[in-house]
């Protein structure tokens, strides 16, 4: 089972602070997106509240046609590992932890949580506050996975995992998605470790929507141009380039913006080579304030 | 998928209950022995003149106070990131408030009858402090109904105090102000209102049970109302374990 997203003129007010402005989107069911955004874009205030962590201060967020906050048929479907953790009291042991979530997650997988926490190795015994902040990670990324959940929130849950763990889990996330469809949102500053998973990517900024898009349609708005440094500038020459770099006379140039066929043929008779641009070079373009590269 | 998942609005009083209560008769197992251990050690230096249980019960309600701090502070977030409602905690804590003080509440009666016994056997006079709605450990019902009664009250002061402070926006000042007016309404009606550095607030006087039981509810149900009005919408804001 999977559920969609349904966001409209969503704003959410801090006293004087407004985290997410007439935000709008929608976000058809049983794909992965990434959600980016640079630090206070409003990335979590908007996972809180398709989750019903919060509540919107105006719009409407409909998860599977429905509103969420305080609606227990959305609320039990829906599950958000936040970064800080939020899976059980820092007093509870992480047995505890885990049957606490047996009796409150109707469709909690309580074989595939024990074979994840053997698996990464997480100790039972040892109270939640004890853990460290890898540990922590791990856990909160064993309850999203079990919860199972037709929609599942991840916001910077891999903190603190080190790389080898978040490479471990972004395959057992790929894999228990291809064979339990489902909506999973993860949000990320972890962009081209994370991107390969993202179907599509949804990026805000300043709490507004910046873009969504099918992730490999985002990529084809760059290229990056790698060739005889005097012909890399000839053909960069007016165009946006958002990174440059140079290794002797072989230079490397990021440039945004499409290349159509004729761009394309250019490139190769001058004897430049076209590759797919870095998606976290995109969303730096994307998301600085102007004045930014040329 | 778990066999044991439950998909029904009450598996959180379920849990609590399952969870809380063996924990509680612990705790009043070993609260009946520090209160013997105190009787024996008052009775090694004077003459015992009137119950230690029920003065020593008395303090039981800052527990009270402790657990409905505890519950909205550090369970209310755990049960809205396992997909429960805000109106489904109150509504299980509300039954798990009222159960859990019900049974902590006829063991204090229990240890106040026990300790009536010990008193006969040891002839020393077993008198109940002024300001109680009974005299003696024999009126079991008006016992039970006095510990029951401060039990939810004070478990329901903790409540609104931690969704004050935890909801913050300036909500802190106004929640304290209600807690001391529910101490002092409700003391007055079942004569536990003393406060540390204040003694009792307020002169229990005479009243009717019924007069009694009035006052309690007159305390009691803003102060529900209030708890609930603060957590219907509460925020859950993100936390370091």
């Amino acid at each position: 089972m999977t559920l969609g997203i349904e966001v409209a003129g969503l704003r959410l007010r801090y006293r004087d602070v407004t985290a997410l402005d007439d935000l709008s989107f929608t976000l058809p069911g049983g794909r992965i997106y990434g959600l980016l955004g640079r630090n206070g874009s409003g990335k979590t205030s908007l996972l809180s509240v398709l989750a019903g962590f919060r509540k919107a201060s105006g719009g409407t967020v409909l998860v599977d046609g429905q509103p969420v906050f305080e609606n227990p048929g959305i609320t039990r479907q829906v599950c958000l590992i936040r970064e800080t953790g939020d899976i059980g009291d820092r007093d509870e042991r992480v047995g505890e932890a885990l049957h606490t979530a047996s009796r409150l997650r109707p469709g909690w997988d309580g074989d595939y949580a024990d074979a994840l926490v053997d698996r990464f190795e997480v100790p039972r015994h040892k109270k939640l506050g004890e853990l460290s902040l890898g540990q922590r990670s791990t856990l909160g990324m064993i309850f999203g996975l079990a919860a199972r959940t037709p929609l599942t929130l991840f916001d910077e849950s891999h903190l603190g995992m080190d790389a080898p763990s978040r490479a471990a889990f972004h395959d057992e996330l790929l894999a228990d998605f291809m064979a339990r469809p489902r909506t999973i949102v993860v949000s990320t500053h972890l962009i081209d470790e994370l991107s390969p998973l993202f179907e599509e990517v949804v990026i805000i900024d300043a709490g507004r929507l910046v873009l969504q898009e099918e992730t490999e349609a985002l990529r084809a708005r760059g290229a990056d141009v790698t060739g005889p440094a005097e012909a890399v500038d000839r053909f960069v020459a007016g165009r946006t380039v958002l990174r440059e770099r140079q290794l002797g006379r072989t230079k490397s140039a990021m440039v945004y913006g499409g290349l159509d066929e004729r761009h394309r043929r250019q490139a190769r008779d001058a004897g430049l080579d076209l590759g797919p641009v870095a998606l976290q070079d995109l969303f730096v373009h994307l998301t600085q304030p102007s004045g930014g590269p040329r | 998928m778990s066999d044991r998942a439950e998909d029904r609005t009450w598996s959180i009083a379920r849990l609590l209950l399952v969870t809380h209560l063996p924990f509680l008769l612990l705790c009043w197992a070993v609260f009946a022995a520090a209160v013997l251990v105190v009787t024996i050690g008052i009775d090694l230096r004077v003459t015992i003149s009137q119950s230690v249980w029920d003065p020593a019960a008395s303090i039981v309600r800052w527990f009270a106070l402790g657990y409905g701090l505890y519950f909205v502070n550090r369970m209310l977030p755990v049960y809205v990131a396992h997909g429960r409602t805000r109106h489904e905690f109150l509504r299980s804590m509300a039954v798990f408030l009222l159960v859990a003080a019900a049974m902590v509440a006829a063991l204090l009666t229990f240890g106040l009858a026990l300790e009536s016994v010990l008193y006969r056997l040891m002839d020393w006079p077993h008198r109940i402090p002024a300001e109680r709605l009974f005299d003696s450990a024999g009126q079991y019902p008006l016992v039970f109904l006095s510990y029951w009664a401060m039990l939810v009250i004070w478990a329901t002061i903790g409540l609104l105090l931690a969704a004050g402070f935890y909801r913050s926006e300036g909500w802190e000042l106004p929640v304290i102000l209600l807690a001391l007016a529910m101490v002092m309404v409700t003391g007055y009606g079942i004569g536990f209102n003393g406060l540390p550095f204040l003694g009792a607030v307020v002169d229990v006087a005479d009243l009717p049970l019924a007069g009694s039981l009035a006052l309690c509810l007159a305390g009691l149900l803003p102060g529900a109302a209030a708890t609930w009005a603060l957590v219907r919408d509460i925020p859950i804001r993100s936390r370091v374990v």
